[in-house]
């Protein structure tokens, strides 16, 4: 717990691409933010939670600031944020949101 | 002090605008689904970058990039020089149908505004464009969060000083600005495009609804889009008020007494009507006219729409003009075609083009009536007027024919009557068993004409006016009756008439017209 405290503000003192990762390799999450707000800090825990306690593991997060690089939300064509994209084969499964709507999250990333 | 304006660029809309949109604010262009917004939203960033050096990113939010670009890649607008230079920076969001977007949870559109704004400050932006923010409301379960949305993102807008075009779409011709109240967010100005059916023909206008801070000039105007440089309003009487009204008289005869009829000519920014039913002589008229614009060293163009410019010549020949000469000297330049369904809009633009290319001091449109038999009274009074305006405003005299039915000729209801200058009257005039042909100045704007019917002959020696044609009546209603006692207490019983031999000073009769 103490580790993941640290590592949350970690990534918030780079404010820059965070991966955080299990080690072992599994599905691949990116959630784009757009600065540091309420919003964009709700969306984080609620991912990592996600990733913790829901999805498999050896699932990777990437936590993606378009403050620090705007140039990164032209290839998922991020609009609307926060976005949590599941990088896979293929077709690129989005959601958009906070992911306070964690049934509607699961859903959407095909569990 | 009035807020700066940044221009178009597009042919007409700066007038009615008065220089442009507001500089850092945001203008919605409303519109039907081909209206043709998207088209004006691109002209303009497109002749910001070209003409003024003002770069700009276009966000596409429904149709790709590419799509976009290719649509408007005939345009001669240099858009794809433009992004290729980096003067148009492209952020592609469109929806592409290998993306699925779900919702969980609360959601704002500061990744866009982030992206955005890194775009203009790379390369220093002053314009932006998103096509079209209707497109984005299916995307999301909530259309509020949505407006919200685009609220703040125009917020951002605002903040970054750009001056931003927004197009959206709207359902009806004549409903709401636009399908989802984009206008409220929007809402510094807002255009909106037409495109109703008129007539089975497409009728495209552009209304400027608000202009938030500055003044505009309102109501719907006409525009064509042209397949070179696109959008183009048609020019209304607006361009008359920058006009200074000329003094100098010309000549539109050739020493026939017609000009003597009109009170020494005619001015030289004057429009001309001739209305007469067939065979009166209107186009030998029209090539007096040009004949006597050659001889003061002036150079005609010649709308030659119900015949063959082989068939003109030979018919100035005939009344002994030869003007093929000027045909090859470049003094003259006759343009015969006949025009077609497709739209007078056009027609006005491609008649104004060839007014600029060739500059003529005179312009016979020959006849009026073959392009009034296919459209709406209001097409064609717009039509008019903004030929005669344009001529107007280049100084530039013009004669129209206009062919009316029936042997007495008559003006009465044309809508021309009011808007030109001059009007002549044609007539066949059956006195003494004999059937005779007639002219009548009813109206000569700043010269003190004749009132009388005055006889017409056609020689090879051109038009010339003989004495006062007496004893008929019904001029003006057309209905030719003789004149059985010739008093004035008889006149106000036939309603309109001009009767021989009235004092000229009562102009009584310029009034009516």
């Amino acid at each position: 717990m103490r580790e993941a405290h640290a590592r949350a503000r970690d990534a918030r003192q780079r404010l820059d691409v965070v991966s955080e990762s299990t080690g072992i390799a599994g599905p691949c999450l990116r959630l784009y933010i757009a600065g540091r707000t309420t919003l964009a800090n709700r969306a984080i825990a609620n991912a990592r939670a996600l990733v913790r306690d829901h999805l498999p593991e050896g699932t990777s997060l990437e936590i993606v600031d378009l403050e620090d690089d705007p140039i990164r939300a032209d290839e998922h064509r991020v609009l609307a944020t926060p976005m949590l994209v599941q990088i896979g084969d293929g077709r690129a499964r989005s959601i958009v949101g906070d992911l306070s709507d964690l049934t509607g999250a699961l859903s959407g990333l095909g569990y | 002090m009035p807020h700066p304006k940044a221009p178009t660029g597009i042919t007409g809309l700066d007038e009615l605008t008065l220089g442009g949109f507001p500089v850092g604010r945001s203008t919605l262009v409303a519109g039907t689904s081909g209206s043709g917004k998207t088209v004006l939203a691109l002209q303009a960033l497109a002749s910001a970058a070209r003409d003024l050096g003002e770069r700009g990113v276009l966000v596409t939010l429904e149709e790709s990039a590419d799509e976009l670009i290719r649509n408007v890649a005939s345009f001669d607008w240099a858009i794809q020089e433009a992004i290729d230079s980096g003067d148009i920076l492209i952020l592609d969001y469109s929806m592409t149908p290998t993306t699925d977007v779900l919702e969980a949870g609360d959601f704002d559109f500061r990744g866009l505004l982030t992206r955005i704004t890194a775009a203009v400050r790379q390369i220093d932006a002053r314009r932006v464009v998103f096509d079209s923010v209707g497109s984005l409301f299916p995307s999301f379960a909530d259309p509020h969060a949505v407006r919200r949305e685009l609220s703040r993102l125009m917020s951002g807008m605002r903040e970054l000083g750009v001056t931003t075009l927004v197009t959206a779409e709207r359902v009806d011709e004549f409903g709401p600005v636009s399908r989802h109240g984009v206008e409220d967010f929007v809402a510094d100005s807002v255009v909106i495009l037409r495109h109703p059916l008129d007539q089975e023909t497409r009728r495209r206008t552009l209304e400027v609804l608000k202009v938030r801070g500055a003044q505009h000039r309102k109501g719907e105007r006409p525009f064509t889009i042209d397949p070179l440089r696109g959008i183009e309003l048609i020019p209304h009487s607006a361009i008359e008020d920058a006009h200074v009204a000329s003094t100098e008289r010309i000549a539109i005869g050739n020493g026939g007494g017609i000009d003597s009829a009109l009170g020494e000519g005619i001015l030289r920014d004057s429009s001309i009507l001739v209305s007469g039913s067939t065979g009166t002589g209107k186009t030998t008229l029209a090539i007096d006219y040009v004949s006597a614009g050659l001889t003061a060293g002036e150079s005609c163009l010649y709308f030659c729409f119900e015949e063959s410019s082989s068939q003109l010549l030979r018919n100035a020949r005939s009344v002994g003009h030869d003007l093929d000469g000027a045909v090859q000297d470049g003094k003259l330049r006759v343009v015969a075609q006949y025009p077609d369904r497709s739209s007078l809009e056009d027609l006005l633009l491609d008649m104004r083009r060839e007014v600029a290319e060739f500059a003529p001091r005179r312009v016979v449109v020959d006849s009026l009536s073959a392009l009034e038999r296919f459209t709406s009274p209001q097409q064609f009074h717009e039509f008019v007027v903004g030929l005669l305006s344009y001529l107007k405003a280049g100084d530039i005299s013009g004669l129209f024919t206009t062919t009316s039915p029936g042997a007495g000729g008559s003006f009465a209801g044309h809508q021309m009557s009011t808007v030109v200058d001059v009007l002549l009257l044609l007539r066949y005039v059956e006195s003494d068993g004999v059937v005779r042909r007639g002219l009548h100045v009813l109206k000569s704007r700043g010269g003190d004409h004749a009132h009388d019917i005055r006889e017409i002959t056609v020689s090879k020696h051109g038009l010339q006016l003989g004495p006062t044609i007496r004893e008929v009546t019904g001029i003006l209603s057309g209905i030719i009756m003789p004149m059985p006692v010739p008093t004035e207490q008889l006149a106000p019983a036939i309603a309109g008439t001009v009767i021989e031999e009235r004092p000229a000073s009562t102009g009584a009769d310029e009034a009516r017209a």
